[in-house]
């Protein structure tokens, strides 16, 4: 009795599932559908502006040089009040937020870098005193010549000191935020280095926006200004930040000249040892011999270090653009930081050899 | 008594018996008994089974007609049909919907389990690595089972490890900092504001 009941219920349920099944099969392939025609229809927008603007400029560029255009952007740089309003974007990581502000105060050249998002970080400089104000750690001042903002410092002031790692091209004229601009190649003379397009503002020559690509030509990393000022008189920050405000330059000893023995041998095309020394790590205190390198865009940084436990394998890994390796060998541990490609952080390692006696930490 | 359903099981099976046809028409026990055997007989068979006793079939559908059933078959066919292939229809039915709907249910847990994305547990930075002998930050790769201590201690020499990656890192950015102050102390700086 109960049984045939029991089965009679069943083909019920069996029917709603079957109608809520049916409509799952329904909703999803609705959304594939909405998905599919929104992709479709939202493509051929891009397309449209880029062939817009890439295509007839070239030819109008043969007249102008690029060492002009690299001296005119520098002295613009300094000269200049201007404000621009910066994004760096690297691939898989949030876009960050700048504010870059520029002028002439009481004859001598003033500059802002403020971080948009967050706590609000500052950077302000008068002349070569350059003042950090960092709600994060007590605010101090160094004595420098530039602020190190998005843009990469010798490149937009002192090109001169890049020449000989790089090759700058000039490819042609386009429009970056909402300018005329000219866009300038920056290539690595040995290939080891990453690759940069930057884009100028044809009428003020200030950056408008640095494209840095890896060797296979795909972006790592992107600063781009979304709205570039130009003004006659000085900005209204300016006018309230007084530098004796400013807390005072901390004076730092040039370091001793240390002998290190070991050296690398052999260094990209362009690339110098700027500095050597012996130091602690502020965080973990460990004593490191350190040397490092430069040519001009990038800085790269080489540690050796006693190894504190067995590493088999190499640690590589890249993150904001810089690439780390380190490597562990007979309890030493070398490591390589900078914005250059794996593969030439690894030539470095290779070219590290001990000179005259075997290498040894000396604390 | 018993010797007498004997015989007339016997008859009915077409076997040598002592019971004739008079003496079924003469005793309504025996005429009972004569419908049952053949009623076992057809059901063991498997032959369609027609009751002419209503009363097993009427119950049924009566109860049936006091549920409040929905989907129910035919009240009147219900009382004149064979109840075999009405019993074997309704079962079979009922176990393809019964199937049907696990077979719905299936599917719909599959698509549900292939809508979801597949999320990895630990992700290092992207690296472009150039040749072979170079590996991740994590040490989480291929582990053999291990006790809690010794995974205790594996996440603190992973964490020891971040903190040293860190240090190093951090100190880049500092000497970076330092050197472009260093290189204004040796050198003092070309003027590099044109004075108006």
């Amino acid at each position: 009795m109960h049984d045939i009941f029991s089965s009679i219920q069943r083909p019920i349920i069996a029917i709603v599932s079957l109608f809520s099944f049916l409509l799952v099969l329904s909703v999803s392939t609705f959304s594939v559908h909405a998905t599919e025609s929104d992709s479709l229809t939202a493509q051929p927008m891009p397309e449209a502006v880029v062939t817009d603007t890439s295509e007839e400029p070239l030819v109008s560029t043969v007249t102008m040089d690029v060492n002009d255009l690299l001296t005119q952007m520098s002295v613009a740089t300094n000269t200049l009040n201007y404000q621009s309003a910066l994004i760096i974007y690297r691939p898989g990581y949030e876009p960050i937020p700048y504010l870059w502000k520029h002028g002439i105060k009481d004859g001598q050249s003033v500059e802002l870098l403020s971080e948009l998002n967050g706590p609000n970080a500052r950077i302000v400089r008068f002349g070569n005193q350059v003042s950090f104000l960092n709600p994060d750690m007590p605010a101090h001042s160094l004595q420098q010549s530039h602020i190190h903002g998005p843009f990469a410092h010798n490149l937009i002031r002192n090109p001169e000191l890049i020449s000989e790692a790089y090759e700058v091209i000039l490819v042609g004229k386009s429009r970056s935020a909402g300018k005329e601009a000219w866009q300038l190649r920056i290539v690595s003379r040995d290939n080891s280095r990453y690759h940069y397009i930057l884009w100028m503002d044809a009428q003020s020559y200030l950056p408008l926006k640095l494209n840095t690509l890896n060797v296979k030509g795909e972006l790592i990393e992107q600063v781009q200004a979304t709205n570039l000022q130009i003004t006659e008189t000085l900005d209204a920050d300016f006018a309230q930040l007084e530098q004796r405000g400013m807390p005072q330059i901390m004076h730092i000893n040039p370091p001793k000249v240390f002998n290190l023995n070991w050296a690398i041998n052999r260094l990209p095309v362009g690339m110098k040892k700027v500095k050597r020394d012996i130091h602690r790590l502020s965080i973990t205190d460990d004593v490191v011999e350190y040397v490092l390198l430069s040519d001009g865009m990038v800085d790269v940084s080489v540690y050796l270090q006693k190894a504190s436990f067995a590493q088999p394998d190499d640690v590589l890994f890249t993150k904001d653009a810089v690439t780390f390796l380190s490597r562990v060998n007979d309890a030493l541990q070398v490591s390589v930081i900078g914005k250059i490609p794996p593969a030439t952080a690894q030539r470095i390692l290779q070219m590290i050899e001990s000179v005259d006696a075997p290498a040894t930490v000396n604390p | 008594m018993s010797d007498k359903f004997e015989q007339l099981s016997a008859w009915v099976d077409g076997e040598q018996s002592t019971t004739q046809v008079d003496d079924v028409k003469a005793d309504v026990q025996l005429q009972q008994k004569w419908q049952d055997y053949h009623l076992v007989g057809d059901t063991l068979r498997g032959d369609e089974v027609m009751l002419t006793d209503k009363s097993l079939l009427e119950s049924i559908a009566d109860a049936l007609d006091d549920e409040p059933t929905v989907l129910a078959p035919n009240p009147n066919k219900s009382k004149i049909i064979p109840i075999w292939s009405n019993v074997v229809s309704l079962a079979k039915q009922s176990s393809q919907f019964a199937v049907a709907a696990s077979v719905a249910a299936v599917m719909i847990l599959g698509v549900q389990n292939y809508n979801t994305e597949v999320t990895q547990p630990f992700m290092t930075a992207p690296t472009s690595g150039p040749q072979g002998g170079l590996a991740p930050v994590s040490l989480s790769q291929s582990r053999t089972i291990q006790t809690p201590e010794q995974q205790v201690n594996e996440r603190q020499a992973v964490l020891e490890q971040r903190k040293r990656i860190n240090a190093l890192l951090v100190d880049h950015q500092q000497q970076i900092r330092l050197q472009a102050a260093l290189e204004n102390v040796k050198k003092p700086k070309i003027e590099q504001v044109k004075p108006e």
